[in-house]
């Protein structure tokens, strides 16, 4: 099925009332973090079971071989389970998040078993999916989400394996679960993620300074390095009016210079940087807005139109990263 | 986009339509012609009923623009909005992202003919 599907069906359930929908609002969200097929299964099974015995709706996000040995071991329990492709939900973290955040809506307070796992290694920015958890835990703390995502430590670097263990309060690990000692504030976490500095961009990338008046040269200079980068067609576009986006409020809210460097880095990396000492506070929460009038909706429309977008703020001026992907 | 158009293919251009009542826009929209698109929708202000912005020739739409354009259908009031007509794959791509019901004054008008 695919997310929009799952949506409707979501919205034909009945009244989220009587027994079962007493219990407190809580987002449980719990981590697997797994090396082989079996400490997979040792935690992701028992957990589908525990959403279908509720009789709640039980969602398992998981790439085909995964999905596969869930369905195995689940048998005749399997068609209880929605089955989703991560490539439909966790294509960037601010889509994910946008799609989270319909699911929560059509829900309202009744509770749902998720499982969610995905193919790690397609991942550039893997940071950014553990940021995206700890902002699960800001944005959803009374939705009542069972929430079990699932990691592959021969995939996962071990930096992504700690945070892991920073945005979930209870972790499997060889099959058994245990609280996380080092889960923490999870607002903290997140601003220590944003003043994390960006990787050096390198001595070869291509600059141009951005003049107020004619942004459709940074746009011609943007389609001119995407050549060779294997960006083109729709996400060319899309990259576009992200940058353009970005250049806008540089202009707007930083002071002059501002300037946009591109380069090669599995697609194209765009960055504008400006110098004036201004707070993009929207940056800190990827939360959807409900209008194109409500502030933030530019950054927010930014993300869903690349891969990653990346806000680093300082008092010498702001730097903003966007990558999308060949 | 094609980012090596001609100056005069990418600067906006705006025409009067009659027959539904509104604006013709081509070319690209971003920041630099928010004024004059504005100004030119205040001058059908008095219109009653929908407005209609042919886009058939409209290569590049920024979200500031997607903004300012629901800004102004919603406040025109119920049934008053601006229908977007004749709208380029790529644009319709970028609303499609956003979401239309986040663009609270536009509605999806005739879809481009091939």
């Amino acid at each position: 099925m695919t997310i929009d599907e799952i949506i409707e069906a979501l919205a034909r359930l009945g009244p989220a009332e009587g027994p079962g929908f007493d219990e407190p609002l809580v987002h449980q969200h719990q981590a697997v973090l797994y090396d082989g097929m079996p400490e997979f299964l040792a935690g992701t099974v028992p957990h589908l079971r525990e959403g279908i015995e509720a009789g709640a709706p039980t969602l398992a996000v998981a790439p085909a071989r995964e999905a596969d040995a869930l369905r195995e071991a689940l048998g005749q329990d399997a068609p209880a389970v929605q089955f989703l492709h991560p490539l439909d939900v966790y294509t960037n973290p601010v889509r994910a998040m946008a799609a989270i955040s319909a699911v929560a809506r059509t829900l309202g307070p009744r509770p749902a078993w998720v499982v969610a796992t995905d193919d790690w290694e397609r991942y550039p920015d893997p940071i950014e999916w553990v940021r995206y958890e700890a902002l699960l835990n800001v944005s959803f703390p009374n939705q009542p989400f069972h929430s079990l995502c699932c990691y592959d430590t021969s995939v996962v670097t071990s930096e992504v394996v700690d945070h892991v263990r920073r945005t979930h309060p209870e972790v499997f690990e060889g099959e058994a679960l245990r609280d996380s000692p080092v889960y923490g504030d999870q607002t903290a976490l997140l601003k220590d993620l944003d003043r994390r500095s960006l990787p050096a961009s390198p001595h070869t990338a291509a600059s141009m300074r951005i003049l107020p008046a004619d942004l459709h040269a940074v746009r011609a200079f943007v389609a001119e390095q995407a050549r060779g980068c294997g960006v083109t067609g729709d996400a060319l576009h899309n990259l576009l009016v992200a940058v353009t986006e970005v250049a806008t409020n540089a202009i707007r809210h930083g002071d002059a210079p501002v300037t946009l460097r591109t380069w090669p880095d599995k697609g194209l990396i765009c960055e504008i940087t400006d110098s004036g000492d201004w707070q993009p506070d929207a940056h800190l929460s990827w939360d959807p807005p409900d209008s194109a009038a409500d502030a933030g909706f530019g950054l927010w429309g930014a993300g869903m139109l690349c891969d990653t977008v990346q806000v680093r703020p300082g008092a010498k001026g702001t730097t903003v990263r966007l990558r999308t992907c060949a | 986009m094609d980012a090596t158009a001609p100056s005069e293919q990418r600067i906006l251009r705006i025409t009067r339509t009659d027959d539904p009542p509104g604006l013709g826009l081509a070319g690209e929209l971003d920041t630099t012609r928010y004024g004059v698109v504005a100004q030119a929708l205040a001058d059908l202000a008095e219109v009653d009923g929908e407005l209609h912005l042919d886009l058939g020739g409209l290569t590049f739409i920024d979200l500031g623009a997607l903004r300012l354009l629901a800004g102004i259908g919603h406040r025109r009031g119920p049934r008053r909005g601006l229908v977007l007509d004749q709208v380029a794959p790529q644009v319709a791509g970028v609303i499609a992202i956003v979401g239309w019901g986040r663009l609270p004054g536009l509605v999806p008008g005739t879809e481009r003919t091939a």
